[in-house]
């Protein structure tokens, strides 16, 4: 039956292509959340801090970036930029910048409430032990707020992952991008393609998100704090 | 700047606008709708139809909405499901918005202790009656964060509905910066438009939320 | 031994928690109309899975229980009829939260039994007046004290008019000085023919209402008999033992000399 389209998936180079598609968005997602896990503490530092500016500022532009949706930030940066500023940004690095924005801000607030969950008692029993407050920022608080925050950084990168699934339509060639270029190909012979080349996207970010989620889950589990 | 092209635009990204809330607005019914059921099946924990609602929320949760949008709108037609661009926009939202929502209902029922449960089915109550009288309001209060939480993020994911050819603000936007060059006016004119949509239910969410907290439910 | 008079009858019941627990093992027991049944024994004896069998929260595994003539422990049992005879009280009042006490106590009446609103509401006022609470009924649960929820929660049960209530520890939770004013509520019900299972740790109470008092232990009915009896010659030797830990030896004269160890001492202040 050569018009399902199933076969398709497999014929010549078409996998490895839809696979090296999805790498072009994994490596945006990736990069940008290295940035933002950098960025993000920072962020969430600023915000548990003293400074009420810096406090001010940084809610702010957490609000801002939250409020958007992300591809409107992605619309500003890539097509504003390169009016305005005469910046010529690749649609790829136009995404890393804006994914490392809403990143930081999201990672912000994730840091944020890591510190700002423990509660007061822990600290009035580490300093009741007599430690100073080094040795209790170091003992007491870091060890618990990176048990927290840990499974929330791996699931923030699932929601990175299925963010960046926008680049599609700044025009960057990732997977859903090859997808129709398959489909487009081979309209005639397999007019039935789109189903299942479309379906087998669906099913491939399925497996990428549903493992990272997975793992971010069992460590959530396993760092239960009681 | 050119505000004159601007003043021009407005009725345009009005009625754009217009169409993102009512497709986020039905949308959104729609999903609490499906939460409230897939939560209650999970509630009661029916054999075959729990595993099917924990199979589609994984589905829902692990895939971005553009990916599953291009396959109910470019894929699924070639099995003979054709649908409208709005209808399919609708569809979508529901897909997605459904498991959201589910979870937010089905962790607040988990937060209630289940002993609320069998003191409402001492009286003679149905299963059905303990949760619809006793279980969910109850939980509703604690739900409340995470549903306008949901209620927010969906009506952001609705931007993504230009690639079904649904005329919305960034199709509109896109139109624009690719016909006239006015970029600027048009980026403007996109980010206002969304914080006309936004900024009002954020405020409200979080009026809401507040109100709710301070109502303490429960003892 | 038949009793044709028995409300409730319980045969050979045997109860296995999904997790291994043996929790009830041959279990058999006669309750009369208007008889007062107190139920004692140590942490994890099953006397509170007894009263959640009975109301049909547990589903036993072996055994029968018979109600009215009608066995209720096989799966075909219509409960949402049975447990508006069976009322049942719990330990941690279990109010619902969301609802004033007057909704709390209609809540019942109106959804499950359909019964006239004006009617159930007289019938709340009248029980609210009983129980000293009749200017509570537009509170929510949590401004009231523990001892006011319960009774609330007594009164809750009282308005599906039941034949049988089943009272599963319901001063453990109390303060010490609450925990007179919800048995005064009890021993009145007692004093008006109301069957009772109750399950409680409160031993001067259990003597005081109780027609038979039940020891049980590890699952199984030790010892059955008359209050006066069983607290003054206990014939097993678990019975002993287990009266045994509510009364007090002070270790030394000298420390002994303070204040009696009776209830309102030991209390502590109660919470807002």
């Amino acid at each position: 039956m050569p018009t399902s389209g199933i076969e398709l998936l497999f014929e010549g180079r078409n996998f490895s292509r839809l696979m090296l598609g999805l790498w072009v968005s994994v490596r945006i997602a990736l990069l940008s959340m290295l940035f933002s896990i950098v960025l993000g503490t920072g962020l969430g530092l600023v915000m548990n801090g003293r400074s009420r500016v810096g406090r001010a500022l940084s809610r702010v532009y957490l609000e801002f970036i939250r409020i958007m949706p992300p591809l409107v930030l992605l619309f500003l940066v890539y097509f504003d930029l390169t009016k305005v500023a005469g910046i010529n940004l690749s649609g790829e690095v136009a995404a890393v910048v804006v994914f490392t924005l809403w990143g930081t801000a999201e990672m912000g607030d994730l840091v944020r409430g890591s510190i700002s969950s423990i509660p007061a008692h822990q600290y009035d029993s580490a300093r009741a032990l007599g430690m100073t407050e080094l040795e209790l920022q170091r003992h007491v608080v870091l060890p618990q707020a990176v048990r927290r925050l840990v499974p929330l950084t791996v699931n923030l990168t699932t929601r990175m992952i299925k963010t960046t699934s926008l680049v599609a339509l700044i025009g960057v060639v990732e997977i859903l991008k090859v997808a129709q270029q398959i489909i487009d190909a081979n309209r005639f012979e397999y007019p039935g393609a789109a189903l299942w080349i479309y379906g087998a996207v669906f099913f491939i970010y399925f497996i990428v998100c549903f493992v990272i989620s997975a793992f971010s889950r069992r460590l959530e589990r396993k760092w239960a704090l009681s | 700047m050119d505000f004159g092209f601007i003043r021009e635009s407005i009725p345009l990204y009005g009625e754009a606008a217009l169409l993102t809330v009512r497709i986020g607005a039905v949308g959104i019914v729609l999903s609490l709708l499906v939460g409230l059921v897939c939560a209650a099946i999970q509630f009661f924990r029916i054999p075959l139809l729990r595993q099917l609602v924990a199979a589609y929320v994984e589905l829902s949760r692990n895939t971005p909405l553009l990916v599953q949008l291009f396959f109910l709108y470019f894929g699924l037609p070639k099995t003979g499901v054709v649908m409208s661009s709005e209808l399919c926009a609708i569809v979508g939202l529901t897909f997605l918005g459904g498991s959201y929502m589910a979870e937010a209902f089905r962790s607040s029922l988990e937060a209630i202790d289940s002993i609320q449960f069998q003191s409402a089915l001492s009286l003679g109550m149905t299963r059905g009656q303990a949760l619809g009288h006793v279980m969910l309001p109850q939980s509703l209060a604690l739900a409340m964060p995470a549903l306008t939480a949901n209620v927010i993020f969906l009506l952001k994911e609705t931007s993504v509905m230009s690639v079904i050819a649904l005329p919305d603000l960034v199709y509109v936007a896109k139109e624009q910066i690719g016909n006239t060059y006015n970029t600027s006016e048009a980026l403007v004119l996109l980010v206002s438009f969304y914080l006309l949509i936004l900024l009002p239910i954020s405020l409200g969410a979080r009026y809401l939320e507040r109100r709710v907290r301070y109502a303490n439910f429960g003892d | 031994m038949t009793d044709d008079k028995a409300v409730l009858q319980l045969r050979d019941v045997d109860k296995t928690y999904p997790t291994g627990v043996h929790a009830l093992r041959g279990v058999s027991l006669d309750v009369a109309r208007s008889e007062v049944i107190a139920i004692v024994g140590p942490s994890g004896c099953g006397k509170s899975t007894l009263l959640r069998c009975v109301n049909g929260l547990e589903p036993i595994q072996g055994g029968t229980i018979t109600f009215d003539g009608d066995v209720i422990s096989d799966p075909k049992t219509k409960w949402q009829k049975v447990r508006q005879r069976i009322g049942m009280v719990f330990q941690s009042y279990e109010l619902f939260g969301h609802l004033t006490v007057m909704k709390n106590l209609l809540l019942g009446p109106s959804v499950v039994q359909h019964a006239d609103a004006a009617d159930a509401r007289t019938r709340a006022a009248a029980l609210l007046e009983r129980v000293g609470l009749a200017d509570r009924a537009d509170a929510l649960p949590r401004q009231l004290s523990g001892g006011q929820k319960q009774r609330i929660a007594i009164v809750r049960a009282l308005m599906m008019q039941p034949e049988v209530l089943l009272l599963d520890e319901i001063t453990a939770s109390l303060d010490p000085e609450m925990v007179r004013e919800v048995l005064d509520v009890v021993l009145e019900l007692a004093s008006e023919g109301m069957t009772m299972l109750i399950v409680t740790h409160e031993m001067s109470f259990a003597r005081a209402i109780a027609d038979r008092v039940v020891f049980m232990d590890a699952g199984r009915v030790v010892e059955v008999a008359e209050p006066e009896r069983f607290f003054t010659a206990p014939e097993s030797a678990r019975a002993q033992q287990f009266l045994n830990t509510f009364v007090f030896e002070a270790p030394d004269k000298d420390v002994a000399a303070g204040p009696a160890l009776d209830g309102a001492d030991v209390g502590e202040p109660a919470e807002g």
